[in-house]
C-alpha cells in the first residue's frame, strides 16, 4: 500500500487521507466540480440533498452514487431514466469499480475520478519564464533593447541617406520606425490583455525591440554575403526567407507571453503569421519581376570594395557565361 | 526637335507628295535638261505624282498613318517611307493601305519591298500609272533650289521650296540637310531640283525650317532589289532581319575594328566618343545629393532604325557616371549608389508582342586596370530571331569614397557582335589613379 491508499489502481480507504478526486465535467468538457473524495457514500444527481448537484435537465434526481463496498470503491446507477454508461464503447452499466481515470457518462455530463497516487504528467516549463525569454520582462532587457533598436535604426537612417545628420534630422526620421515598434508591441499587450488578462507591455516591447534589431542585422549581414559571393540573384529569396524567420520567431515570443495554446500550435501559427506577413508582398514583388516590362529587373547589391569575397571573373570568361543569357531569350521567344 | 522624337510624334502626320501632270497627255518622263521657272508650274507639272498614303485600320476604318509617297521606278510603283507603312509591314492581317492623289483617284496600294534601314518602302498602286519620276543621279550643289512636296497635315498638297545644305554632319546614315518647312504628314514625299529630279525622299524634321532627306541612290538601290509580286521565298520579317543583321555586323565591325577612344574622368579612363557619328556631351550633374559629386559623360547614336510605333533598333548609347565623396562612410556611399541603381540609367522600348523580357546576370568581373561588378541583361526580337539588344552595367570596387559607374546600351545586334562590343567596352574601363 502506498500512502495515498492506492493498490493495483484499487482505492482503498485509509483514515484522513482521500482515495482520489472526483470531478464533474459540463458537456463542454469543463470541470464544473472537483471534490476530494475518502471513501463515504457520494450520491450526485440533479437534487438538491446530494452530495454533488448537477445542473443538467438530462441528470435525474438522483442519478448515481459512489461508495466503498466490499471489493474497493464503486460506482452504482440509481436506475436513472438516461442511465450511466462507461468503457471503450460507453455501454450502460449498473455498478462498476472505480479506478484511477474512470469516466461515467452520464445525462450530458461527466463524472472524472482521479486516485488521489495517480500518475500526472511531468510539470511542463514555462519557457516564458525561464531561459532568455524569461528574462526580457526585466528593466535590464527592455533597455538594451531599446539601445540596439535606435542603434539599428539610426544607423538604417544614417544608410539612407548622404545629409548630414543632424538631432532633428534623425527624431524626424526615427519618427515612424518608433510609431511602427510601440503599435507592433501594443497589439501584442492588448491580445495578452485580452487571452490571459494581464498585458505584458513592457515584455512585448522587449521582443519587437529585438525582432527589429535582428530584422536588421540579418538583412544586411545576407545582403553583404549576397554581394562577397556576387549572388546578386539569390538576395531576394535569402532577404525573404530570413524575414520570415526572424518574423516568426518574433511571433512565436509574443505567442508564448500571451499564453495561447501549446507549443507546437503556437510554433505553427507563427510560422503562418510571419509567411502572410511577408507573402502578400513577395507574392507582389514576384508578380512583378515575371510581368512584362521594357526595363531589365537589376537586382542592385553594392558594399564597399573590401567586402568582396571572392576574386572577379576575366572579361573573357564572364561574356563566355553570358551565353546562357541567350539561350534563355531564345528558349522565351520560343526558338 | 530630335529627329527620332519628330518621327515619333508625328507618325499620324506623314506627308503625301504629288507629281506633276505632264503638259502633255502621254509624254515621257521630265527631262533633266528642263527648266521651270516658276514654283506655280512646277506644282501644276508634278501634283499628279505625289499622291498620300493612308495606312487604314480593316476593322473600324480609321486611319492608322498617314503619310505621302511618289511615282518612281515602274509604272505604278509608289515610293515611301518605311515608318509611313510600318503598320502594314507589321500586322498585314489587320492593316490595309490605300492612296489618294491630289485630283481625287483612290485605290489600293500593296506592299513590295522596305528598306528598314534607310527607312523606304515601295509599294504598288491599283488602277493609277502615271509617268514615274526619274530619279537624279548625282547629289545636288549645296545651296541649290528644291521643292519638297507632300500632304502636311492632313490638309492638301502642298509644295515647299527650299535650298539644299549638303550631308548632314555627324550622322550614321546618309541624310541630304533641307533648308525648308517640312512638316507632319510630308514624310514619303519626293523632293525635286528644279528638272523635275527626285534627289530625296522626306524623312524627318527638326523643326526651324531645318528638314532631313533620304538622298536617292538608296531609293534606286530599292528599286532595283524589288520585284513584282513580291518574293515569296523571303517573309518581310526575313527581309527586315537580314537587312538589319548586315547594317548592325558592319556597324559593329567598324566599331570593334576602329580606335578607342578613351576620356578621364577623375581617376578612370572610360571609352570616349567611339564614332563622329555619336553625339557625346558630358557635364557635372547638379541634382545629386550635396554630399555626392557626379561628373557625368554620355554618348548615344542619332539614327536609329524605326520598325514600328512601339520598337526602334540600331541604337548605341553608353554613359558614365563618376560618383564621389569627400567624407562620406563608404557603407553610406556604396548604399547610395545601391539605391540609385534600382532604375535602368538608360531604356530601350518595346512592348509584349516584339520582345522578350530581359534576362541578367551578374558578377565580379577583374577587367584588366580594375575591378568591377558587372550585370549584363540581355533580350531578344520576337519577330527577328538572331537580334538582340543588351542593357549592360558596372560599378567600379577600387576606392572607398569615389566610383565609377558605367551603362551601355547596344539595340538590334547579332549575338557575336553584341557580346564583342560589351566584351570591348568592359575592357576599356580601367582606374588610373589620381595623376599629379
Amino acid at each position: 500500500m502506498n500512502a495515498s491508499g492506492m493498490e493495483s489502481g484499487h482505492p482503498v480507504a485509509a483514515t484522513g487521507e482521500p482515495l482520489g478526486a472526483v470531478e464533474v465535467l459540463s458537456r463542454g468538457g469543463h470541470v464544473v466540480q472537483r471534490i476530494a473524495w475518502h471513501g463515504d457514500r457520494l450520491r450526485i444527481g440533479r437534487a438538491y440533498d446530494n452530495d454533488i448537484v448537477v445542473s443538467d435537465p438530462y441528470v435525474c434526481p438522483h442519478h448515481l452514487e459512489l461508495d466503498l463496498g466490499p471489493d474497493g470503491p464503486r460506482a452504482r446507477d440509481l436506475d436513472s431514466v438516461n442511465g450511466s454508461y462507461a468503457g471503450r464503447h460507453r455501454q450502460r452499466v449498473g455498478e462498476l469499480p472505480v479506478r484511477d481515470g474512470l469516466v461515467v457518462h452520464f445525462g450530458h455530463s461527466q463524472l472524472r475520478f482521479h486516485a488521489a497516487g495517480g500518475t500526472l504528467a511531468p510539470t511542463l516549463r514555462d519557457t516564458a519564464r525561464h531561459g532568455l525569454l524569461g528574462r526580457l520582462g526585466s528593466i535590464w532587457a527592455l533597455l538594451l533593447g531599446t539601445v540596439l533598436a535606435t542603434a539599428v535604426l539610426v544607423l538604417d537612417e544614417l544608410l539612407a541617406g548622404v545629409d548630414r545628420p543632424t538631432v532633428l534630422g534623425m527624431a524626424r526620421g526615427l519618427l515612424y520606425p518608433v510609431i511602427g515598434v510601440l503599435a507592433w508591441a501594443g497589439f501584442w499587450a492588448l491580445l495578452n490583455r485580452i487571452l490571459a488578462h494581464r498585458a505584458n507591455f513592457p515584455v512585448h516591447l522587449a521582443i519587437t525591440l529585438f525582432g527589429v534589431t535582428a530584422l536588421f542585422l540579418v538583412t544586411h549581414v545576407v545582403s553583404a554575403a549576397c554581394f562577397a559571393m556576387a549572388w546578386n540573384g539569390a538576395v531576394w529569396w535569402a532577404s525573404l526567407v530570413a524575414d520570415v524567420t526572424i518574423a516568426a520567431l518574433v511571433i512565436l515570443a509574443h505567442l508564448r507571453f500571451a499564453a495561447l495554446g501549446n507549443s507546437a500550435r503556437m510554433t505553427a501559427a507563427a510560422g503562418l503569421a510571419a509567411v502572410l506577413l511577408f507573402g502578400a508582398p513577395a507574392t507582389g514583388d514576384i508578380l512583378e519581376r515575371n510581368a512584362f516590362s521594357t526595363l531589365p529587373y537589376l537586382e542592385p547589391l553594392l558594399w564597399p570594395p573590401a567586402f568582396q569575397g571572392r576574386t572577379g571573373a576575366s572579361v573573357e570568361g564572364f561574356f563566355e557565361r553570358a551565353d546562357e543569357l541567350r539561350v534563355a531569350v531564345d528558349r522565351e521567344a520560343g526558338r | 526637335m530630335h529627329c527620332r522624337k519628330w518621327r515619333q510624334h508625328t507618325l499620324r502626320w506623314l506627308l503625301a507628295g504629288t507629281v506633276l501632270p505632264l503638259l502633255v497627255t502621254g509624254a515621257g518622263p521630265l527631262q533633266a535638261q528642263v527648266t521651270l521657272e516658276d514654283t506655280a508650274d512646277l506644282y501644276a507639272r508634278w501634283r499628279d505624282r505625289t499622291v498620300q498614303v493612308q495606312v487604314l485600320d480593316r476593322q473600324s476604318r480609321s486611319r492608322s498613318a498617314l503619310g505621302s509617297g511618289y511615282f518612281a521606278g515602274q509604272p505604278g510603283w509608289i515610293v515611301t517611307n518605311y515608318h509611313v507603312v510600318a503598320d502594314l509591314a507589321n500586322q498585314p492581317e489587320r492593316h490595309e493601305a490605300r492612296y489618294l492623289s491630289e485630283s481625287g483617284r483612290e485605290g489600293r496600294l500593296e506592299l513590295l519591298s522596305v528598306d528598314v534601314v534607310h527607312d523606304l518602302a515601295v509599294l504598288r498602286a491599283e488602277g493609277m500609272k502615271p509617268t514615274p519620276l526619274e530619279l537624279a543621279r548625282e547629289a545636288p550643289r549645296k545651296g541649290a533650289r528644291a521643292y519638297s512636296m507632300g500632304y502636311p497635315y492632313d490638309i492638301g498638297l502642298t509644295i515647299v521650296e527650299g535650298t539644299y545644305s549638303g550631308m548632314m554632319e555627324r550622322s550614321l546614315y546618309d541624310r541630304l540637310h533641307f533648308t525648308g518647312s517640312i512638316n507632319p504628314g510630308m514624310s514619303g514625299g519626293p523632293a525635286l531640283n528644279r528638272a523635275g529630279e527626285v534627289v530625296g525622299t522626306n524623312v524627318a524634321t527638326a523643326g526651324n525650317q531645318v528638314g532631313f532627306l533620304v538622298p536617292s541612290v538608296f531609293v534606286r538601290n530599292l528599286l532595283e532589289k524589288t520585284s513584282e509580286p513580291r518574293a515569296a521565298t523571303r517573309s518581310l520579317d526575313e527581309t527586315i532581319a537580314g537587312q538589319l543583321t548586315a547594317n548592325q555586323s558592319a556597324l559593329a565591325e567598324r566599331l570593334l575594328n576602329g580606335p578607342m577612344p578613351v576620356t578621364s574622368l577623375d581617376g578612370f579612363d572610360v571609352p570616349g566618343a567611339l564614332a563622329d557619328w555619336l553625339n557625346c556631351w558630358g557635364s557635372r550633374q547638379e541634382d545629386v545629393p550635396d554630399d555626392l559629386d557626379q561628373i557625368y559623360y554620355r554618348c548615344e547614336s542619332q539614327d536609329d532604325i524605326f520598325l514600328s510605333t512601339t520598337l526602334s533598333t540600331g541604337i548605341i548609347r553608353y554613359q558614365h557616371e563618376l560618383l564621389s565623396s569627400d567624407d562620406l562612410h563608404p557603407l553610406r556611399f556604396y548604399k547610395q549608389l545601391e539605391d540609385r541603381g534600382y532604375y535602368p540609367r538608360l531604356t530601350l522600348d518595346g512592348d509584349e508582342s516584339t520582345v522578350t523580357n530581359y534576362r541578367c546576370r551578374s558578377d565580379f568581373v577583374d577587367a584588366p586596370e580594375t575591378a568591377l561588378q558587372v550585370t549584363f541583361c540581355v533580350r531578344t526580337y520576337l519577330s527577328y530571331p538572331g537580334l538582340y539588344d543588351a542593357y549592360l552595367s558596372s560599378t567600379s570596387l577600387v576606392e572607398n569614397r569615389r566610383a565609377l559607374q558605367s551603362t551601355l546600351l547596344l539595340a538590334g545586334f547579332d549575338w557575336d557582335h553584341l557580346n564583342a562590343l560589351s566584351r570591348r567596352f568592359v575592357s576599356a574601363l580601367s582606374w588610373v589613379g589620381d595623376r599629379p
